[in-house]
């Protein structure tokens, strides 16, 4: 929607669009374009480790305000997420669903921190990847403990129900279990991301346009304004940041949960 | 405000050493509740992959069926039938004491 802001004469407002997303490759190597998502990675998961292995290996019996942080976003996923879904197995997948949760929050933080200013993890290739990898873990745990045959009657066919109707109700189960999972996990994290991010750039690119491209009080009130809310929404955005990551970990340790139990 | 955190982890941290509380997992490890809430949880999130696989299949059988057959009335009965389906679905699973 075009906005007429007539203030500069030739200038025009651009309202930041997907095109956002689409840089080009900050580097080659052997003619493998290199992209900022990809640089945003590894620098994330160089961070994430070294910071656990400090943290890890000065551990002490009076923990200083480092391992204090690890300790607590740790124990919120051994405490929390893990005996409320998973239950009394869950200390098994605290591993995984750790390193879930810190690399998506690292991920969808970098949305947020001033120069980085990108979400790695709007790019769908990184949720797929992630919900791929916790797909492949819920239906291996199910198998194994269900067996293969098991594992798929338990999902498609509850008991108690007349034998007439399971075929309108078989098709729902596989699909909800085996398609609409994964699809789900990774179009929330994704587009909460993407959609997030275009919101901050709309704000704070429109404010910067209004503040310092047009003239007259409207556009230096309306660009202040703007300006001020952009702020405000980064830090909401912040909050959704750490929202999607924990609902993505929830979810995938729910699917585990669901997978060693049958559901009735 | 260093002094105070400090004082107050040690203070955990020392009643932790004389008697160990046990973490909620520890609990959920020893007790063997019952899944209850637990499913509850879990039958909120589902519920709604369960229903959107409820129109997408059966509606999606239905939209094909309105192409092939030249009359839209399958459409709209593919997504009736496929959300029923998923409600009485979600209801056999998760509604039933």
């Amino acid at each position: 929607m075009p906005v007429a802001l007539t203030a500069g004469e030739t200038e025009e407002f651009e309202a930041p669009g997907p095109a956002e997303f689409e840089l080009p490759p900050a580097f080659e190597i052997l003619g493998f374009g290199v992209t900022k998502p990809m640089l945003i990675v590894v620098a994330a998961t160089l961070l994430i480790g070294i910071t656990l292995y400090i943290a890890a290996r000065r551990a002490a019996m009076v923990p200083g305000k480092g391992q204090f942080f690890v300790e607590g976003v740790y124990g919120f996923i051994r405490n929390g997420i893990a005996p409320d879904t998973i239950g009394r197995e869950g200390a098994k997948y605290v591993p995984y669903l750790f390193t879930l949760f810190v690399f998506i929050a690292v991920l969808n933080i970098s949305g947020i921190i001033p120069f980085v200013q990108y979400p790695a993890t709007s790019r769908i290739a990184i949720p797929l990847g992630l919900a791929l990898v916790s797909w492949v873990i819920f239906n291996y745990v199910g198998i194994r403990r269900q067996g293969f045959g098991g594992y798929f009657k338990n999902m498609m066919f509850p008991p108690g129900v007349p034998k007439a109707i399971y075929p309108l109700l078989a098709p729902l189960e596989f699909l909800s279990t085996v398609i609409i999972r994964p699809v789900t996990l990774t179009f929330r994290l994704t587009f909460n991301m993407f959609a997030g991010h275009l919101v901050l750039l709309l704000t704070i690119l429109g404010g910067e346009f209004l503040l310092f491209h047009t003239q007259g009080l409207v556009g230096f009130a309306a660009g202040s304004v703007s300006l001020l809310f952009g702020i405000v929404l980064t830090l909401f955005e912040g909050f959704i940041q750490l929202l999607q990551a924990y609902v993505f970990t929830l979810l995938s340790a729910i699917y585990i949960g669901g997978a060693l139990t049958h559901e009735h | 405000m260093t002094t105070d955190a400090n004082s107050q982890v040690s203070g955990g941290l020392a009643n932790a050493g004389s008697e160990p509380v046990p973490s909620r997992l520890d609990r959920a490890m020893s007790d063997d509740p019952s899944d209850e809430s637990r499913q509850e949880q879990n039958a909120a999130w589902n519920a709604v992959s369960l229903i959107l696989a409820g129109v997408l299949f059966w509606g999606g059988i239905g939209w094909l069926a309105a192409r092939w057959l030249d009359n839209q009335i399958f459409l709209a009965a593919g997504v009736m039938l496929g959300a029923g389906a998923a409600l009485y679905l979600v209801w056999v699973r998760y509604g039933r004491a």
